[in-house]
């Protein structure tokens, strides 16, 4: 079987989670410090600088999502009433919760997930998260907080970010009630300066998919954006990229392709379908197509982050991204990745739970062949629901897609 | 039995419907402008006093021609059925439309409708999500004077604070005349058909809001004079009903709910209650009580907090004896299905039974579905 060149820095990344996850366990078990959930695009940095030990739902979903646990659960969720086509990271979640499971028993250890003190969302990624974390705040009866990002922003304005950081601004009491900490401004200097290091190595990571041949996959990079979500504005993320920036840029300096004889690169735009990633990384290495960038992973680029000014710079990086912004802006973000990527081929996947994240559905491969010229294909899945995936006719249309790209080589 | 005269006004509300095209061209013919809006939380006062048409765009209930080509099936069928409606040139009369952000699918519409569907005025209304305090308020208020500023650069005319204030006077009675009609149809079970106050929502959305209070009155006074001669209402007692969701348009379900024996007596639905629950206030600065109103109205799931939501419908419950809870939703309605595990949950802890029927638009499956609501109201009925 095809397998892409392994990473020997993920053996580091799996002790720092586990790392994680034991001190949410331990924070649960004496009842300190107190845990926020906090969504994967949400004020992280805030919560660190409070004192708060944060947990991240979408990693637990993701984490569903891989062990196929998934789908076992998602149908206890429907049970309560929830319909299968909400997303699937909620019902998922809400299954496992329900049934009293989860897959950091088997990874970590752990009992059970580490009930939050406190819940805090961002919907920058979509509105339904705001709904995931009320069926926690109703069921613990814990205080739920929130920032409602701007959309459909065309160019960032100023605005937007006098509206956002007073939302986050606005935050600060209840943290401060449920924490016990005062805030601290130095402290969140403090932690905006790792937030953005951390993503300024991050991004020289996927950067490195630029390279010919590429030293890593989309595959692998769902992998190690692990610490960009969950410990960014913490020094052990920043340490990790370094040791793995170390390793890619001695891939690239001795032209080591993640995917032996890569004749084919190949865009991402969509969730993983987190069940089925073991799987398609063996496909497409067998096909020698790399998928060399994805919007996806990009999420967790946030170049705006300054310690000068935290708050208004926290506004911005959580406006700048691509999911807030226009379809005009998207594609030109796009547009200029699969330039700059050398990229031959585009694959949406259209998540079936998750329309925020599936950009196909508004006709944006059709305009983007006409304007690139790039052939383009659309995947139906979803990112945990594999009820939603027909496995034999997605490899089918992978195939014949990698076909129609041999032919125009 | 109805009268003729009672047929004839309840004809009324439907003739206004089907008028509906009619009805804008003749405004345009007078040298106005018709607008078309999704949601209810575009504020039409602001247009009327533009002397602006707005015309609720409600979807519609046949197949889908071309929409199917930029959005997938799983996307709801108002997003889908009114871009077919764009697309295929349905919507051509309307001088433009205006998209607020109230679901992430409506925001997503407002970029296809950008690049597919030629208009003259295409505005998105920013809305915020969280409705309560001052920072959802502020940016509320900002979203609003936008809308007015685009607004009168598109007219070529400003939109002075005196026609703001007779506006909020025309909508504010045609609320209290609806609301005076579903009061009504709470207290004195049968005197208004479950249909006949649909279409009396509907058309509201849609026709001269002067035209429609008119009818609304006569049609109050008249079923006023009915219900006195008429004391014993003949026949078993109907089922008092609560319908819970977004938007009704087909008037069948209530048909099939009259024909198997029950009567709607409340209902929270944007084609409902959160239409026209609260006014605008008239003593204050009138694009400030616009923009109050438009944020502390009975709120749509999209919205957050839900609690105000939840307690309308528990109350409504109670004071209304309702027996059993329709929740008809819309399929892919992200904001009513996320909601909908947690309210039919403190709905059965009032002991109420719950039918949830899945739908889009318009009925199809008509003799299942008369199937499932002529159950579920022998359930109700205990036998």
């Amino acid at each position: 079987m095809a397998e892409r060149k392994s990473i020997a820095a993920t053996s580091q990344m799996k002790k720092l989670m586990a790392d994680h996850f034991t001190a949410l366990d331990a924070a649960k078990k004496e009842g300190k410090p107190k845990v926020a959930w906090c969504t994967s695009v949400g004020p992280a940095e805030l919560l660190h600088a409070m004192g708060f030990l944060v947990y991240f739902p979408e990693n637990h979903g993701a984490l569903l999502g891989a062990t196929r646990m998934a789908t076992d659960f998602i149908p206890l969720a429907n049970a309560i009433g929830y319909s299968p086509d909400i997303c699937s990271y909620l019902t998922a979640d809400v299954g496992a919760y329900l049934k009293g499971m989860t897959p950091l028993t088997k990874a970590y250890g752990l009992e059970a997930i580490p009930k939050a003190d406190v819940l805090v969302y961002n919907t920058n990624q979509c509105r339904d998260v705001q709904d995931w974390f009320a069926f926690y705040a109703r069921e613990w009866n814990v205080p739920i907080v929130g920032l409602h990002t701007h959309r459909n922003i065309k160019a960032v304005e100023d605005y937007h970010l006098g509206d956002l950081a007073s939302q986050i601004k606005a935050m600060i009491p209840t943290l401060e009630q449920v924490s016990g900490n005062r805030f601290d401004i130095d402290r969140l200097r403090e932690v905006v300066r790792l937030s953005l290091e951390c993503t300024k190595l991050w991004r020289e990571v996927l950067e490195c998919g630029a390279a010919v041949p590429a030293p890593l996959t989309f595959f692998d990079a769902t992998i190690h954006m692990a610490p960009a979500v969950v410990l960014r504005g913490l020094p052990e993320a920043v340490d990790y990229y370094k040791l793995l920036l170390k390793e890619l840029h001695a891939r690239i300096e001795e032209k080591v392709s993640a995917v032996e004889g890569e004749r084919h690169r190949i865009y991402w735009d969509g969730m993983p379908i987190w069940g089925k990633l073991r799987d398609l990384s063996t496909l497409f290495t067998s096909l020698k197509a790399n998928i060399v960038a994805s919007t996806y992973c990009n999420s967790w680029i946030f170049d705006a982050f300054d310690p000068a000014d935290p708050f208004e710079s926290m506004a911005k990086a959580y406006t700048e991204l691509f999911i807030v912004r226009d379809e005009t802006y998207k594609e030109a973000y796009m547009d200029e990745w699969i330039k700059r990527f050398s990229v031959d081929g585009v694959i949406f996947h259209d998540a079936r739970t998750c329309p925020n994240n599936s950009n196909s559905r508004y006709c944006m491969p059709q305009r983007m062949t006409s304007r690139l010229g790039v052939p383009t294909l659309v995947i139906n899945g979803d990112l945990n629901d594999l009820r939603c995936y027909s496995e034999e006719q997605a490899k089918t249309n992978i195939e014949a897609f990698i076909e129609q790209l041999d032919e125009k080589r | 039995m109805e009268s003729e005269e009672d047929i004839k006004m309840e004809g009324q509300f439907r003739e206004l419907i089907v008028r509906q095209r009619e009805m804008a061209d003749e405004w345009k013919s007078a040298g106005g402008k018709v607008v078309g809006h999704f949601c209810n939380y575009v504020p039409e006062e602001i247009l009327h006093a533009g002397g602006v048409l707005s015309i609720r765009i409600l979807g519609s209930h046949g197949h889908i021609a071309r929409a199917d080509a930029h959005v997938q099936t799983y996307v709801c069928k108002l997003i889908r059925s009114s871009l077919d409606m764009g697309l295929v040139g349905e919507l051509d009369y309307l001088d433009g439309v205006i998209i607020p952000y109230t679901c992430d699918g409506m925001r997503l519409l407002f970029d296809l409708w950008t690049k597919n569907v030629k208009q003259g005025f295409v505005h998105l209304l920013d809305l915020p999500l969280i409705v309560k305090g001052d920072i959802g308020r502020n940016r509320f208020e900002g979203a609003v004077i936008q809308l007015k500023k685009s607004l009168e650069d598109y007219l070529g005319k400003s939109i002075s604070e005196e026609a703001l204030s007779i506006s909020i006077r025309v909508y504010n009675e045609n609320r209290a005349l609806l609301r005076e009609l579903y009061n009504l149809r709470r207290n004195v079970g049968g005197m208004i058909s479950n249909i006949e106050s649909l279409e009396a929502v509907l058309s509201s959305l849609t026709s001269p809001k002067e035209l429609h209070s008119d009818l609304l009155r006569r049609t109050i006074l008249e079923r006023s004079k009915s219900t006195a001669h008429d004391e014993a209402a003949p026949g078993a007692p109907m089922v008092r009903l609560h319908v819970s969701g977004s938007l009704v348009t087909d008037s069948r379900y209530y048909q099939i709910i009259e024909d198997c024996g029950g009567l709607v007596v409340s209902d929270d639905l944007c084609t409902g209650t959160r239409y026209y629950w609260d006014d605008v206030k008239e003593d204050t600065h009138p694009l400030k009580a616009i923009t109050n109103r438009y944020l502390d109205k009975l709120p749509c799931p999209c919205k957050s907090p839900s609690e105000e939501r939840y307690q309308f419908v528990l109350d409504s419950l109670r004071q209304d004896d309702v027996q059993g809870v329709i929740f008809v939703l819309e399929r892919y309605c992200d904001p009513h299905l996320y909601d909908y595990p947690f309210l039919r949950k403190k709905v059965e802890s009032m002991g109420i039974p719950v039918l949830q029927i899945d739908a889009e638009l318009g009925l199809s499956g008509v003799e299942q579905l008369r199937t499932r609501i002529q159950a579920f109201i022998e359930i109700v009925r205990g036998g």
